[in-house]
């Protein structure tokens, strides 16, 4: 909370694929760059015969190394290894991933000769110290507290985990924040507007490597307030790389009669082939792809037009026009109504995905002005500032909102919703319950958390048992409350008015350092 | 413990209508009080506020709070019952900035956090016309007010001396409502629903031994 800190609070953007970090200092927010002098450092780790990577070094390293050259954990933190989207994934990736105690992913990587096995967590805190000794050498002194963001659709399992690495990191993990909330406020801060009377509304669209989320917010005395959010959690620069590696793996067989489509070193030299080229196609018409041996003696050499990478992706980029057009119909917001649209993630500068979004907004100039690799960084950056106390930044909040709709499983499984989806936080709701059965000895608090209307096509948060006198059915008056704070922690309360009895639980964990 | 009716797995809970209509409840405005009334209420306010795990106040700051404390969501939000939708969401933007937990100094963030949930839920009820209309013909009634689901038994003990009847209501509702259950039950004893396991049996058997005659 509020009060002057003896070191200074960082903003941590801890990316699918680039990870960045800021500080706020003279003022401002100033983005650190890391020892290869660079503002974005790759979400990777590698492991090898003698020594650990972390960031460029271990990118740069992957084609030699691509078994034990981990990315992408954020698609793995806070999830189960039976979960649909993980399934999918490994297929995609070369490190290896098996299922660990309790469903829980576990990457198997060769370390120093030996086989370990990692939680996503662990490989995220390793990118997450990476970005806490790179802000220490660049301010000289020792970092604890920070601001880290997930995506806008995260679970309380996947912000829960994000916390542990950051925990794991050393780091007093001050507040997890979503992506597209902390582009806000970059916007807010940066744009005229903050001096700007009355009634703002603001679309943020954050296309990253990995993810695609989009909020609707609304800017009022310097306070913004979150009204809806909408994404895809397996949507961005990744899944645009793949058509490309697909395409090219087609046109390798034509031409050589040879499938590489098993062999992890020649995809991770195409992947990033294509990666390169799929930049260059935001500035130029054509690109070429120049491999030397890319699979035995073959060299590849080919071109690829921006028409033809637009062909191979259209469908991605209609799809996340269809989610814009969600978002603003949840947020009850017409396309007339929204005074900017700020463009975030790297691949938000992809021209046809540019273009489609100003169709949309009836040829709105886009909201530029902010490095859109930077702006969740910054964001958070300001946000730590806030609950530092930071006298240049008084006046200036974010009302954030719950991400999921959270209730309770009631008569016949039915989720009664108690906070909807896009509440504002902090908040406190109840509801009155009763039982079903006459004599009923308890009743059972199943907490969810989803949008389905059905129980257990949401995630089950936590459970407990409340106990009651004997009664005959639908006599009992049961209040139940739940009151999930700043943090988003969420606490539940049962309590029997009748006899006083009152029971409660603390749903959401989150740990802290003893300092 | 042997029970009438086993449920085979514990049932989850289901609301009631009777929950929804209470949550709605209004209370009415309070009657002119006997000086020794009003001191005793004031002594139990006290009491609640040191439940709350808020130091012991001085009866001068007691009654400060008492006096400035708002009864309305107008006078939460420090705006006219005439206000603008505008000017609703311009002052629920400037309480926020004052009492959200972000902008709190550290010993006050729990009680800020317990204000800024009041203003939200003002500023909800205030800028959806629908529920603003039901609280403005509410407060035309002379209703104290909606009460704020998260303190309503707190506020109300200090505001509306009515509420202790209230909660007596709620009780004799309920067993009066069980006491009507449990005589309905006894007049239908001759129901099979009624009867243990072994007195069905013995009476099934005796109807199958008519049913064979």
């Amino acid at each position: 909370m509020a009060g002057k800190r003896r070191h200074p609070a960082i903003g941590i953007d801890l990316g699918t694929t680039y990870s960045c970090i800021g500080v706020w200092q003279n003022d401002r927010v100033e983005i650190i760059a890391n020892d290869q002098g660079n503002r974005t450092t790759p979400s990777y780790v590698a492991f090898t015969g003698s020594r650990r990577l972390i960031g460029d070094a271990a990118k740069n390293q992957a084609e030699m190394n691509p078994s034990n050259t981990i990315f992408d954990s954020k698609r793995l933190i806070g999830r189960r290894f039976s979960d649909a989207s993980v399934q999918s994934d490994i297929k995609h990736w070369p490190f290896k991933v098996i299922s660990g105690p309790d469903d829980k992913p576990l990457i198997v990587v060769q370390y120093r000769g030996v086989e370990h096995q990692f939680a996503a967590e662990e490989i995220s805190s390793m990118v997450l110290v990476k970005m806490r000794e790179t802000a220490e050498a660049y301010l000289g002194t020792t970092i604890r507290d920070a601001v880290v963001t997930v995506p806008a659709c995260s679970t309380d399992l996947q912000r829960q985990a994000t916390w542990n690495a950051g925990v794991l990191a050393s780091l007093n993990v001050m507040r997890i924040i979503p992506e597209p909330t902390a582009a806000a406020l970059a916007y807010g801060l940066d744009r005229k507007s903050a001096q700007v009377q009355g009634l703002y509304n603001v679309l943020v669209f954050d296309l990253g490597g990995g993810t695609f989320d989009v909020s609707v917010l609304d800017k009022v005395e310097g306070v913004f307030e979150v009204l809806a959010t909408a994404g895809a959690a397996h949507l961005g620069g990744e899944d645009f790389d793949n058509r490309m590696v697909n395409h090219f793996v087609q046109e390798f067989k034509r031409k050589t009669k040879e499938d590489i489509s098993g062999n992890p070193r020649a995809l991770r030299r195409l992947r990033t082939a294509c990666e390169r080229a799929k930049r260059t196609l935001s500035s130029t018409l054509e690109a070429t792809i120049e491999i030397d041996c890319l699979y035995e003696d073959i060299n590849f050499y080919s071109t690829i037009t921006r028409a033809r990478f637009e062909e191979l992706n259209m469908d991605l980029f209609r799809k996340c026009i269809d989610i814009v057009e969600d978002c603003l119909s949840d947020a009850k917001m017409d396309v007339g109504s929204v005074h900017d649209v700020v463009l975030v993630g790297g691949s938000s500068r992809i021209p046809k995905v540019q273009q489609f979004l100003q169709e949309l907004f009836n040829g709105k100039k886009l909201f530029k002005s902010i490095n859109p690799d930077e702006a969740v960084a910054y964001g958070a950056t300001i946000q730590a500032a806030i609950m530092s106390g930071e006298d240049e930044i008084q006046d200036y909040l974010m009302n954030d909102a719950t991400p999921l709709s959270l209730g309770l499983a009631t008569d016949g499984g039915v989720m009664t919703v108690l906070i909807p989806k896009n509440a504002t936080i902090p908040t406190r709701k109840e509801v009155v319950l009763s039982t079903d059965s006459d004599n009923q000895p308890c009743i059972r608090i199943q907490v969810y958390e989803g949008e389905g209307a059905m129980a257990r096509d949401n995630n089950l948060l936590g459970e407990f048992e409340f106990s009651i006198p004997p009664a005959p059915k639908g006599v009992p008056q049961i209040t139940i409350t739940f009151h999930i704070d700043a943090d988003c922690i969420l606490d539940v309360a049962a309590e029997d008015k009748t006899t006083g009895e009152k029971m409660r639980k603390t749903i959401t964990k989150r740990f802290r350092l003893k300092h | 413990m042997p029970h009438l009716a086993a449920a085979a797995a514990v049932p989850a809970a289901r609301p009631t209508e009777a929950g929804r209509v209470a949550f709605r409840r209004h209370w009415s405005t309070p009657l002119p009080e006997p000086p020794r009334l009003r001191l005793r209420l004031r002594t139990r306010a006290r009491g609640v506020r040191r439940e709350d795990g808020g130091g012991v106040r001085t009866e001068e700051q007691e009654q400060s709070q008492t006096q400035t404390a708002p009864r309305t969501f107008y006078e939460l939000l420090g705006i006219s019952s005439r206000g603008s939708p505008d000017d609703v969401r311009a002052a629920y933007r400037r309480m926020a900035l004052m009492y959200h937990p972000d902008v709190s100094p550290p010993g006050a963030a729990a009680e800020n956090t317990r204000r800024f949930i009041e203003v939200q839920e003002a500023y909800e009820t205030l800028s959806d016309p629908s529920r603003r209309a039901s609280y403005d013909r509410a407060l035309a009634r002379g209703v104290c007010r909606i009460g704020f689901s998260g303190r309503r038994s707190q506020s109300h003990r200090a505001y509306c001396h009515h509420q202790e009847q209230e909660d007596k209501s709620c009780w004799r509702r309920s067993w009066e409502d069980q006491v009507a259950e449990l005589q309905r039950r006894s007049m239908a004893e001759d129901s099979e629903e009624n009867l243990s396991w072994g007195a069905r049996m013995r009476r099934r058997r005796a109807e199958a031994s008519s049913a064979a005659e």
